[in-house]
């Protein structure tokens, strides 16, 4: 466990020696929630229901889908992909040490520092917009939204891992962004909730793992779920986790086979 | 007793031949469509523990290849390799622990921050006791000359600096084989000399075993050994002496007469001739009956035997394998 | 003069190289649809629960997504490559190529690399305006077009200059991973309707942070969205010119910091 806790530490000193990037990174985050607040207020002058949910569910919902999104959206990884193409892999592969470990260890490192802006973020608009806010106090629920969350954060770094590995065979990386890009957006529900959707739809993303990394958390924190519910969609989480990484792990396998080491 | 055992190993890198582009990526993976590179073609040796051996060829050769596979960060197309019983690219991390692989061209510091950082991150990568690593750690910082440099960022060092910390940090675990590539490229006369020593230093005082890539002939003086690989095959293995032998056909002897006879009479190649010297260019196997020859008819003041000059033995040996 | 020739030969070379892998060429012409698609789905699904958005209904809405559209097509084909350049360039310390070179650096830096399959894509937002268009019963005369390609021109210096002043951050911080989603964030938000804003925020929106003036300012014009058409259309001509200067200013001393600091 250590070394990987010593990785978790040495990306958080590089973060800082570039401190000032959090302060854009905070532009970031609260540009869209900022903008995203403002949209819907108009959407819903007049109106008390729009989809099923009311303007409080609907805002917290965007502020968590924006605060969560970089931790649960499985972009592709270009760290591996670099490491693969220009062989800096070897670095790691001559050591006793896991490269999915350090992989995750780094992802989580890198996500320190963000969570700090995020939170401080949410802390100033938690302030301001205290009336258009649903807070969740049921402790129980909190903590089944909490696990949630981390298991979609394992979740989503094993599908941008996996992906991530398919470098061993592409040359380019547009393509599997491209699938990615085109794919997550919607089906996580960052740009609408996805019982905006017509039912059919919602029906097939309910097998597909992309809904559980962001959309249904959320709806736990709403309690928009039943309990039946979140504990079934629990179990769709750690189905998807087990076959990701099971597919990661044959995926190095054949992979490192062909690695090419390319340099020296 | 040998550390490392290669037999006939092969590789031989596929390429596609890459039409860019998702569908032709698709259809390679149906139909596949490559070049070949074979870099190395059924090379066998064998390196005895604490050996220190300089693996040596012209560009492209198959060198930085074999280190690799020796390493376990390729697999090889076939052949059978053998480092301290382990096989090397099944990664076992008690192989690993025991090894270290380090590149000239790359570095695996962290750029943003102190070397300091990397040589923890590898402190618990290979499980190093806290006494052991202050210890390694003063002893490389000390022989290297770097010891108030460990806290400044990577990216702030020089080249030099930046090399003798990837030493540190890739020998603070004491592997006992050690593969090097190229680990003096682009440094100074200096830094060169005193990497090279530093090798030397760690060779002799932990009996390590040491297979050191590199196109700087003074850093191929410093080995036990030299194997030359030329285009995936080994074309010579042996000692320093034995390579002068081999590859050096012909020498300069320098003759000075106290009484300068006819140069007809002497029936060799002279090359130049001053005053009362000669120069005489001889096949390396004419060399003693030249030499009982003059002495016998003339009255010689003294012979030089020129010496034989490592770099050109080398340069000779790829001269001659390119004929075939 | 010597500055046009020089942009056709970028163009040439950039083509060129696009021609070379004619698949991810098409793949990422789909990469760029997708922004433009889901905004248009987004707002699809929204006006099927409500039917207007602060006085816009549906079809105005996608007007304005349409000349927001056209603005990031243009500006990704001519500008943002070399906007996400950038940082890699102070990091690696290419920019030093380019301080060599005896042109313009902002306009080598800028101009360089020109991604062409944007332009590709630009068809689509047209047809959108013309189908949204018919839907509205526009009358439109000819100056009224005119006067539409113009304020499409400011809206797209305006936003060079949004990105360029977001790149120079770059060279003073090193390490800008945040840069390339910042842009991106105010292209994305270009095409809500301005309606959306209001009090404080509309002025914030429209005359500090001027994401407002870049796709609601045409779009508004023509649709008569706007209470003060004119007074907006000069303050945006007189703040995109003096923006201009501004930040060409602050961009050489931000040069000027990166080469005394790098050494
Ligand atoms: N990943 C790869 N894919 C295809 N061919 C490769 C690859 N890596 C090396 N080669 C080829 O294999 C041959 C041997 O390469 P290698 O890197 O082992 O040479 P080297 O002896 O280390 O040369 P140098 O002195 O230039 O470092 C070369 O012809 C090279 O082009
Ligand atoms: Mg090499």
């Amino acid at each position: 466990m250590r070394p990987y806790i010593k990785i978790i530490d040495n990306i958080f000193k590089e973060s800082v020696e570039y401190r000032l990037n959090h302060i854009l990174s905070f532009i970031v985050i609260a540009l869209p929630l900022i903008i995203i607040y403002f949209l819907w207020n108009t959407i819903f002058y007049g109106k008390n229901l729009v989809g099923g949910y009311d303007k409080p569910a609907i805002v917290t919902y965007y502020i968590l889908a924006i605060l969560l999104q970089d931790f649960v959206y499985p972009g592709v990884n270009y760290e591996i992909s670099r490491d693969i193409r220009e062989g800096t892999l070897s670095n790691y592969l001559i050591k006793p040490i896991n490269y999915m470990g350090v992989q995750f260890s780094i992802k989580t490192g890198a996500s320190i520092p963000y969570s700090i802006v995020a939170i401080v973020i949410t802390l100033i608009f938690v302030f301001f917009m205290r009336s258009t806010i649903v807070f969740q106090i049921n402790i129980f629920l909190l903590l089944l939204f909490l696990l949630s969350v981390i298991l979609a954060f394992i979740l989503a770094f094993l599908i941008s891992y996996s992906f991530s590995l398919l470098f061993f065979w592409l040359e380019r990386t547009n393509s599997i962004e491209l699938l990615l890009n085109a794919v997550l957006p919607l089906s996580m529900g960052m740009i609408l909730p996805l019982s905006f959707f017509p039912h059919s739809l919602e029906i097939l993303l309910d097998f597909l793992p992309f809904k559980y990394l962001l959309n249904f958390p959320i709806d736990i924190y709403l309690a928009h779920l039943k309990i039946e519910r979140v504990i079934q969609g629990m179990g769709i989480q750690v189905i998807w986790i087990i076959i990701f990484f099971i597919l990661s792990l044959w995926l190095w396998k054949k992979g490192t086979k062909k690695y090419q080491a390319y340099g020296g | 007793m040998s550390i490392i055992k290669v037999e006939k190993l092969t590789k031989i890198y596929k390429s596609h031949i890459s039409k860019p582009g998702v569908l032709s990526t698709i259809k390679s993976i149906i139909k596949p469509n490559y070049v070949t590179v074979k870099a190395l073609k059924e090379i066998s040796f064998s390196v005895t523990k604490g050996e220190m051996v300089a693996y040596v060829g012209p560009n492209g050769a198959g060198k930085t290849t074999t280190s690799k596979i020796l390493s376990g960060i390729l697999y090889p197309t076939s052949g059978r390799v053998s480092v301290m019983g382990y096989i090397p690219w099944k990664r076992e991390n008690n192989y690993l622990s025991q090894i270290t692989f380090i590149m000239g061209q790359k570095t695996q510091l962290w750029w943003d921050i102190a070397p300091m950082e990397t040589f923890l991150l590898n402190k618990s990568i290979y499980k190093i006791s806290e006494s052991d690593f202050e210890k390694t750690l003063d002893e490389l910082t000390t022989l290297l000359d770097v010891k108030d440099l460990v806290h400044i960022p990577v990216r702030k060092l020089s080249l030099g600096e930046r090399m003798k910390m990837e030493l540190i940090s890739s020998l603070l675990h004491k592997p006992k084989v050690l593969f090097l590539d190229e680990p003096t490229i682009g440094l100074d006369l200096l830094s060169q000399e005193a990497i090279r020593k530093f090798i030397l230093e760690y060779n002799k005082s932990y009996n390590a075993t040491i297979i050191l890539t590199s196109h700087y002939i003074k850093d191929i003086e410093i080995a036990d050994r030299i194997i030359l690989l030329y285009r995936g095959e080994i074309i010579f293995d042996g000692n320093k002496e034995e390579i002068l032998e081999r590859f050096i056909k012909k020498r300069l002897v320098t003759v000075t007469f106290n009484t300068m006879p006819e140069i007809a009479k002497i029936p060799y190649n002279i090359i130049s001739r001053e005053g009362q010297t000669i120069e005489v260019e001889i096949e390396h196997k004419e060399i003693s009956k030249f030499i009982s020859f003059v002495f016998k008819s003339f009255d010689v003041k003294d012979v030089k035997n020129q010496d034989m000059n490592l770099e050109d033995a080398i340069k000779e040996g790829f001269k001659n394998a390119s004929l075939y | 003069m010597r500055y046009i020739y020089l942009w056709f030969s970028f163009f040439k070379i950039s083509f060129s190289k696009e021609v070379e892998y004619r698949m991810d060429f098409l793949l990422q012409c789909l990469g760029y649809f997708l922004w433009f698609l889901f905004t248009i789905i987004f707002f699809k699904i929204i006006y099927s629960h409500v039917s207007s958005i602060g006085g816009w209904n549906f079809y105005q809405t996608l007007y304005l997504i349409g000349i927001n559209q056209i603005i990031i097509y243009i500006y990704q084909g001519l500008f943002l490559r070399n906007f996400s350049n950038f940082s890699l360039l102070v990091r690696k310390g290419e920019l030093d190529h380019l301080l060599l070179k005896p042109i313009d650096l902002q306009f080598i830096s800028t101009l360089r690399n020109i991604d062409i399959r944007a332009f590709f894509l630009l068809p689509f937002p047209i047809i959108l305006i013309f189908y949204s268009t018919s839907h509205l019963q526009l009358n439109l005369s000819f100056s009224s077009y005119f006067l539409l390609l113009f304020l499409i021109f400011l809206g797209l210096l305006l936003r060079y200059i949004i990105g360029f002043f977001i790149v120079i951050f770059a060279i003073w911080m090193g390490n800008v991973s945040s840069l390339s989603a910042l842009q991106n964030e105010f292209l994305k938000y270009a095409g809500y309707p301005a309606s959306i804003y209001k009090g404080a925020s509309a002025i914030i929106f429209t005359y500090i942070i001027p994401i407002v003036l870049i796709a609601n300012l045409p779009a508004g014009v023509i649709l008569g969205k706007l209470k003060n058409p004119a007074e907006m259309v000069i303050y945006t001509i007189l703040f995109t010119l003096i923006v201009f200067f501004l930040v060409r200013i602050f961009f050489y001393k931000a040069i000027k910091y990166y080469s005394s600091a790098s050494s």
